[in-house]
């Protein structure tokens, strides 16, 4: 903001700003951030080619969700009706905005409806107008409440009511800063050129930056919807005001990670062939969202057979359960003998209510761990396990000498400030954060991954980060199958040819007899060459692109080889080589296929539900019983996210 | 300037800057960006409410609201945004004051809002401070300073120590029942609850925004408040947070100590005797921080002035002070003269000093008040934008004889301008229809037996949902008498379910979500999420 205004040439009179474009602006901003019209989002993610997926957003939206004012608001700019064939009235249309995306995005996104026609949407150049003048009048609002405002003879009323120059300055640089495609970037360090002094501009312009940093503390929220507001797309469509619920979809940009290194992305592609082909997608989603759906498809021959969805809903409530145990942990340390009564009831109640978060945190990651059969839950967190035992059990202690029951928790022998302490520790380290939804057994080539938020609670967080994993296994197992085969012909029909050549069983080993005085070297090169070359156009290889081929990378240099060998060997052949380099020749096409297919072996039949999450980058306290805590989580194959890190 | 996105300032969730916005373009929808306000001083009369409403013209057409009534003087305070500005009154040219009758005063005017006074979201911090037994008690001026000080010192508290915003504050207050301490606590099958408590007595309740608080912060300043309360010998109640819990749960800390509390207080002999007049005085401004520290911090300078009762809260982002001033020496008998005195004021626009400077100046104060005032700047700081609307002075009514109970009720609906009233109008149906009052003739309107508001909130929430509480006062007898059906369940119990049934069968054609409930024990009332079903 400070650079916008430092750039921008002095104004003679007013930017031109809608003023009733303001609310309508203001109304954008806020349903934009709340998305309370939002019945659900879903995701489809189409994973078919090694770093080409692509990702199509379905938007259930229902205008009775809107409330009447941002109805009002937001109508106040609606587009013209379509026109009634039969001639009667219809309601005018509503500009809605339906997602938040990242402004860096340059892709155009096309958003279509439940009957595929494309709707209506509006440019990032009309919104963008719309918000400045909504935001321009937010920051007058709120200067002109200040108490400063009231006094005639400070900066903050002349500002606002007598020298317009600096206003200006920040009017205009907000609508700068919002329509302006790219933001600022370095500032100015051009030095103050010598012998002048700051004249009339000078002050108008230090007087607009005198006036953001000494209100800055009142304007600090409105800075950050600043930002927001200048950094994020809004994607704004025209809507039907008489349909209550609308069906719409987009395909988004999705954006890979950087490409690994030739030897590390080989060294994948030979593991993924045994372990599956492992994506992970991460995301944003608008804290306040009721619920998303996430299904990954592919193509056929690829199973899906993990996926996953983690998202951190929990991450604030738990890091400010770590924060009050150890705070409650501190307290209970120093509540020495001397405390009043009161000082140790207020503890009680802070102490209750710590844990009783924690029991509710606790008991829905033990009811996902139950789901995901992840039996060690409870071993894994001794401490937490007391708290909440403590907590739930109703359990009060006698007061000695007179017998009286004592219902208080802070004398209760497992809440002890060791206890809470751990229990503080052990949240965090063992990412209870963390929630997990999963399909339990995916069906084939689509699997689905739903989550709703929490009822009754608020996430105070900005947005829910969610992370899928998603395991991709070669369903036909058809590749390393047949590339045995063929690896075998090859060696077969090599040792046939050898054999028929100098004697069975053994052709080798006996370099003093002349190999190449047997037969038709024509017709030898016809052989070696035309059966394993017909055999390997039959050979169904996967393309390279394709995520099958990805994983069928040794497959196809066993392929490859074979007939490299067989050729070399025919190649020897016509050439009338030497019998020791026929020898040799002969040896390594009969021998090394048939060490290849060695290596060919099938995908292992796979792991427990628990240990593929708890492989695949899910949290800590998915773990089944007996598994080793330090176990190195695979790097996924292929990282999606929407946003560019 | 502007800052990073997502950094370390977690405070600022999406839902904070949504109401930000929110603000703004309810803001902006009116070209002066103002909100239209209405302020009633009235003699507390059980029936002033639903004359409001009781026309079909409706006088009311506010949509966030706040009712309170305490010593026989009543406040309404309304708000109304982007809605018609047309006159309802016929105004006095002079200060823009509307004298209904005798007794009331209604002050309409509009003020600039706070848009970036967005706490809707935030956690609280809620208490109650007793400096009294539950039975209700005529005040005398030396407990009026008394009261001021502890006003002061929770505004003090909020804006100098913590530096959070106050939400509402209110004197006086409900007591919270008994329950801790007895002797049949630890069996649940001899258990009792106890008689239902009186519907308000000397004590304050206040609500802090505190954030996103952790337990450091709510213990630094428990411990804060146990201290004061402790030297003091005040009760203390902390609005029970833990989960399941909700407001009007409340976690004992300390109970009043009579023993301690009237030691302090002997020690200075200053004037015993009860107040029987008020100056009901309220303060209107943009809500900010600190700005009714600011207020209370110019009333403690005043030795002469006391307080009797105290409403704050904030309505469309403007932050409403009301307070009930008593003032030495000021009887029944000097109250016409008092009144004839502050016709002839001059001063209607400038800051609360100037304002209240002259009031105090007409009631024959104004060498004590030169005298007491010395650095005027420091005192009103924060609000000194605020309009400050004093007109009449009232006579303090001393409290009934007759043990009141509280009836709490709540409600949620989709609404407008209209909402409010039919809200009340068929709650005051109900009670016709329960055999309480008679909304026909005017006798019902006897303070003694009547039904009658003492705290009222309507408040605007997300998705065009009004929110509605409040706390309707009963003598205890009428309905021990009325509604006793057998030993198993209350007589209140009983009340309330039937009032409940008749509330709900009046607004039975009221179209969009409605949810109410009414209850003795507060916190057994609904609390519906928005945008749920």
């Amino acid at each position: 903001m400070r650079q916008a205004i430092a750039e921008t040439p002095l104004l003679g009179a007013p930017p031109r700003l809608s003023r009733r474009g303001a609310s309508a602006g203001l109304a954008l901003l806020e349903t934009a951030l709340t998305l309370g019209h939002v019945r659900r989002l879903t995701e489809r993610l189409q994973v078919a080619e090694y770093r080409n997926s692509r990702r199509v957003t379905e938007i259930d939206v229902s205008l009775e969700l809107l409330d009447r004012g941002q109805r009002q608001a937001l109508s106040t700019l609606a587009p013209p009706p379509n026109p009634d064939p039969d001639g009667g009235e219809s309601e005018p249309m509503l500009w809605l905005p339906i997602a938040r995306v990242s402004g860096r995005t340059a892709v155009p996104i096309e958003v279509r409806g439940a009957a595929g026609n494309r709707l209506a949407t509006m440019t990032q150049y009309e919104t963008s107008r719309l918000l400045a003048s909504g935001m321009y009048q937010l920051f007058r609002g709120i200067l002109s409440s200040h108490e400063d405002a009231k006094d005639l003879g400070g900066d903050l009323s002349a500002f606002l009511f007598r020298i317009h120059e600096p206003r200006w300055l920040v009017q205009q640089a907000i609508l700068t800063l919002l329509t302006e495609r790219n933001k600022p970037g370095h500032p100015d360090t051009h030095e103050p050129t010598p012998n002048t002094v700051p004249g009339v501009n000078r002050q108008y312009r230090d007087m607009a930056f005198h006036i953001l940093d000494k209100y800055e503390s009142a304007l600090a929220d409105y800075f950050d919807l600043l930002t927001i507001a200048a950094n994020d797309y809004f994607l704004v469509a025209a809507f039907d005001q008489s349909v209550n619920e609308h069906f719409l979809s987009y395909v988004s940009p999705l954006h890979t990670d950087r490409r690994p290194p030739v030897f590390t992305e080989l060294t994948r592609r030979l593991l993924s062939a045994r372990n599956g082909y492992y994506i992970r997608y991460t995301s944003t989603i608008p804290a306040n969202l009721r619920s998303y759906h996430l299904v990954a498809e592919t193509l056929d021959g690829l199973d899906i057979k993990t996926m996953f969805l983690r998202t951190d809903v929990d991450r604030e409530s738990t890091l400010s359960i770590s924060a009050d145990l150890t705070a409650t942990a501190t307290e209970l340390r120093q509540l020495a003998r001397n405390e009043t009564l009161q000082a140790k009831k207020v503890l009680e109640l802070e102490v209750q209510n710590v844990l009783r978060r924690l029991n509710d945190l606790w008991r829905r990651r033990r009811w996902d761990a139950g789901d995901a059969n992840a039996d060690a839950f409870e071993d894994l967190m001794p401490a937490c396990g007391d708290l909440v035992h403590a907590i739930t059990s109703g359990e009060a202690v006698q007061r000695r000498p007179s017998g009286e029951t004592d219902n208080s928790l802070v004398r209760h022998p497992l809440v002890t400030p060791e206890n809470l302490y751990r229990a503080a520790r052990e949240v965090v380290e063992h990412d209870l954060q963390y929630d997990i939804s999963f399909e339990r057994d995916p069906v084939g080539r689509q699997a689905h991954a739903y989550w709703r938020r929490p009822t009754g609670r608020q996430s105070i967080a900005d947005q829910i980060e969610i992370v899928a994993s998603i395991l991709i296994v070669d369903s036909t197992t058809s590749g390393p199958r047949t590339v045995r085969s063929y690896a075998l012909a090859v060696s077969l029909i090599t040792y046939i040819v050898a054999s028929l050549l100098d004697g069975f069983p053994f052709p080798f080993g006996i370099p003093s007899r002349p190999l190449s005085n047997h037969g038709s070297p024509d017709a030898m090169v016809t052989v070696l060459l035309l059966l394993p070359g017909f055999l390997y156009s039959r050979l169904s290889l996967p393309t390279r692109r394709s995520i099958a081929g990805y994983m069928q990378v040794l497959p196809r240099l066993v392929s490859h080889g074979s007939i490299f060998l067989v050729a070399a060997l025919a190649a020897a052949v016509a050439a009338n080589a030497s019998n020791t380099v026929l020898v040799v020749f002969f040896g390594m096409a009969i021998v090394l296929p048939v060490v290849a297919t060695i290596l060919l072996r099938d995908p292992p039949s796979g792991r427990s539900l628990t240990e593929s999450i708890s492989a695949l980058g899910g949290p800590k306290w998915v773990r089944p019983t007996g598994l080793k805590p330090i176990r190195r989580q695979r790097k996924p194959d292929e990282t999606l996210s929407s946003s560019r890190s | 300037m502007t800052r990073n996105h997502g950094s370390t300032h977690n405070q600022n969730s999406t839902r904070r800057l949504a109401e930000l916005a929110k603000a703004g373009y309810l803001l902006t929808r009116d070209p002066t960006l103002q909100v239209d306000f209405e302020v009633h001083h009235i003699e507390d009369v059980p029936g002033y409410f639903f004359s409001l409403i009781r026309d079909d013209s409706a006088r009311t057409d506010f949509v966030e609201c706040l009712a309170a009534g305490a010593n026989g003087v009543g406040v309404v305070i309304g708000t109304r945004t982007g809605s018609d500005r047309a006159p309802k009154y016929r105004l006095d040219p002079d200060d823009g004051v509307v004298i209904d009758d005798d007794t009331t005063r209604i002050f309409t005017g509009a003020a600039r809002p706070n848009p970036s006074f967005t706490f809707e979201s935030a956690l609280t911090f809620e208490a109650v401070i007793s400096i009294g037994h539950p039975e209700p008690e005529t005040v005398s001026f030396r407990k009026s300073l008394l009261i001021k000080e502890l006003l002061g010192y929770v505004a003090h508290l909020a804006a100098g120590t913590i530096k959070v915003p106050i939400l509402s504050t209110q004197w006086p207050a409900q007591i919270p029942a008994k329950v801790r301490g007895r002797p049949d606590m630890h069996n649940i099958r001899t258990r009792d609850e106890g008689a239902p408590p009186y519907s308000s007595s000397q004590a304050i309740r206040f609500s802090m925004a505190l954030g996103e608080s952790s337990s450091a912060d709510r213990l630094r300043l428990a411990k804060e408040l146990i201290r004061f309360a402790e030297e003091r010998g005040f009760g203390l109640w902390l609005a029970d947070t833990r989960p399941g819990y909700r407001t009007g749960n409340w976690f004992h800390v300390r109970g009043y100590d009579s023993a301690r509390a009237e030691a302090r207080g002997r020690a200075k002999t200053l004037d015993d005797e009860p107040v029987t007049t008020c100056l009901p005085v309220t303060f209107v401004g943009p809500a900010r921080v600190g700005s009714t520290s600011a207020l209370l911090s110019f009333l403690e300078a005043l030795p002469f002035v006391g307080i009797v009762g105290f409403s704050n809260t904030t309505l469309d982002d403007l932050a409403f002070i009301h307070l009930q001033l008593s003032l030495r020496g000021l009887t029944t008998a000097g109250l016409a003269a008092a009144n004839r005195k502050l016709t002839s004021r001059t001063t209607h626009v400038g800051s609360p000093m100037d304002i209240l400077g002259e009031v105090f100046s007409k009631l024959g104060f104004e060498h004590e008040f030169e005298r007491s005032v010395k650095d005027w700047s420091e005192l009103t700081g924060r609000a000194v934008d605020y309009k400050t609307l004093a007109r009449n002075v009232y006579p303090c009514v001393p409290p009934p004889p007759r043990r009141r109970m509280a009836v709490w009720f709540s409600w949620q609906a989709e609404g407008d301008t209209t909402t409010l009233a039919a809200m009340m109008k068929a709650l005051y149906r109900a009670f016709e229809k329960t055999g309480l009052i008679d909304t026909r003739t005017e006798h019902w309107t006897t303070r003694d037996d009547s039904p009658s508001i003492e705290y009222l909130i309507c408040r605007q929430l997300d998705y065009s949902i009004l929110r509605g509480k409040g706390k309707i006062s009963m003598p205890k007898d009428i309905i021990d008498t009325r509604f006793k059906e057998g030993p198993l369940e209350r007589p209140a119990s009983k009340f309330c379910a039937k009032l409940e049934a008749a509330w709900q069968a009046e607004l039975a054609d009221m179209d969009g979500s409605l949810e109410l409930t009414v209850a003795w024990r507060e916190a057994w009332l609904g609390h519906w999420l928005p945008g749920t079903y």
